[in-house]
């Protein structure tokens, strides 16, 4: 009977899709209110999360050949990518920077606990290389990717309207700022937008995660030193 | 029935991929997740002529179409972590907003200024 958790996923998503879809607002995203509809669903009513999660593997199952699949748009913007693999680079070296020292400055502003400035620090990559660099830093993995898939919504949520109101009107750039501030989940909106804004967004995710990775180490110096 | 061989190759061809980067990440030290792996393998094969887009579709689509609701009991999984979150929650709504700004724009504004 659990597998009725996985049709309600389902049918949750395609219902809200449907009703949000004309709707040109923001806010009026699909994934946010069906994640928004269960939280509340589980927080108010006795039944069982658990089997909700146990039921709905299969999604979460799917997601790592969808990633894989993102090979088939990067390789068919592989022409425009490579005439701007500088510019490319460049700019998503210049967003990790940002994204990680804007993350953990401001996020100091408020509190000086060093195991959440450590899950703060890779909140603009994939969860899986976050939960890595948090792991390995002593920080909090499963904070991590919880702020990671925050980090996503907004970015789903407000990504495009807020580029369309900053006159970036360049699909590849519009593609690169989705996937370097908002990963996959960023990646997802981005190819819905267009097959440009597909590539190039799963071309950041992949950049700007493996630039992370090899950038963290520093920043993670800074956060100890804080802690000395 | 073409149709359905098609779905079986493509879907067996990805899955292929995606073990090629479980096996890299399992033997290798690389902090890179086995998905992100399987992706750069695809696109190698598909640049060496190893892969052929037709071959591909019409897994692909439907998985990339609908990647927004796999992350559906990612996000409520958010759940697990509401005394975390309630904790700290001022320091990681605030550095969340801005940061995520400050990336978009400086990412979309730096690129659309360099391609020019």
């Amino acid at each position: 009977m659990i597998y009725l958790y996985t049709l309600s996923t389902l049918l949750v998503f395609l219902l809200l899709k449907k009703m949000l879809t004309p709707i040109a607002n923001p806010l009026a995203n699909p994934l946010l209110w069906s994640i928004v509809f269960f939280i509340i669903l589980f927080s108010l009513s006795r039944l069982s999360f658990t089997d909700y999660q146990q039921a709905n593997k299969i999604f979460v199952w799917l997601l790592e050949p969808a990633i894989v699949a993102l090979a088939l748009p990067l390789f068919q913007q592989l022409q425009q990518i490579r005439q701007h693999l500088i510019a490319v680079l460049i700019s998503c070296s210049v967003g990790v920077v940002v994204a990680m020292s804007s993350g953990v400055l401001v996020a100091y502003c408020f509190s000086h606990n060093q195991q959440l400035l450590l899950s703060i620090l890779p909140k603009s990559v994939t969860s899986p290389i976050a939960m890595a660099i948090t792991a390995q830093a002593g920080g909090i993995p499963s904070l991590a990717a919880a702020i990671v898939i925050g980090v996503g919504l907004l970015g789903a949520c407000f990504g495009t309207t807020i580029l369309r109101w900053a006159n970036v009107n360049n699909p590849q750039a519009q593609g690169l700022a989705m996937g370097c501030s908002a990963h996959a989940i960023g990646t997802a909106k981005a190819a819905e937008i267009g097959p440009e804004q597909g590539g190039f967004s799963s071309l950041a995710l992949i950049v700007s995660g493996i630039i992370t990775a090899l950038l963290a180490p520093v920043f993670i110096y800074f956060i100890e030193l804080t802690g000395a | 029935m073409v149709s359905l061989i098609n779905i079986i190759r493509s879907g067996l061809i990805i899955t292929l991929f995606l073990m090629l980067g479980k096996f890299i990440n399992y033997v290798s030290a690389l902090p890179i997740p086995s998905a992100i792996l399987g992706l750069i393998l695809l696109f190698l094969a598909l640049n060496l002529r190893l892969v052929k887009v037709k071959h591909l579709t019409p897994t692909s689509s439907l998985l990339l179409n609908n990647m927004t609701l796999f992350f559906v009991p990612v996000g409520v999984g958010l759940l697990q972590h509401l005394p975390l979150l309630h904790s700290f929650w001022l320091a990681i709504v605030v550095s969340s907003m801005v940061s995520t700004l400050l990336v978009l724009l400086t990412v979309g504004w730096l690129y659309q200024r360099l391609v020019k």
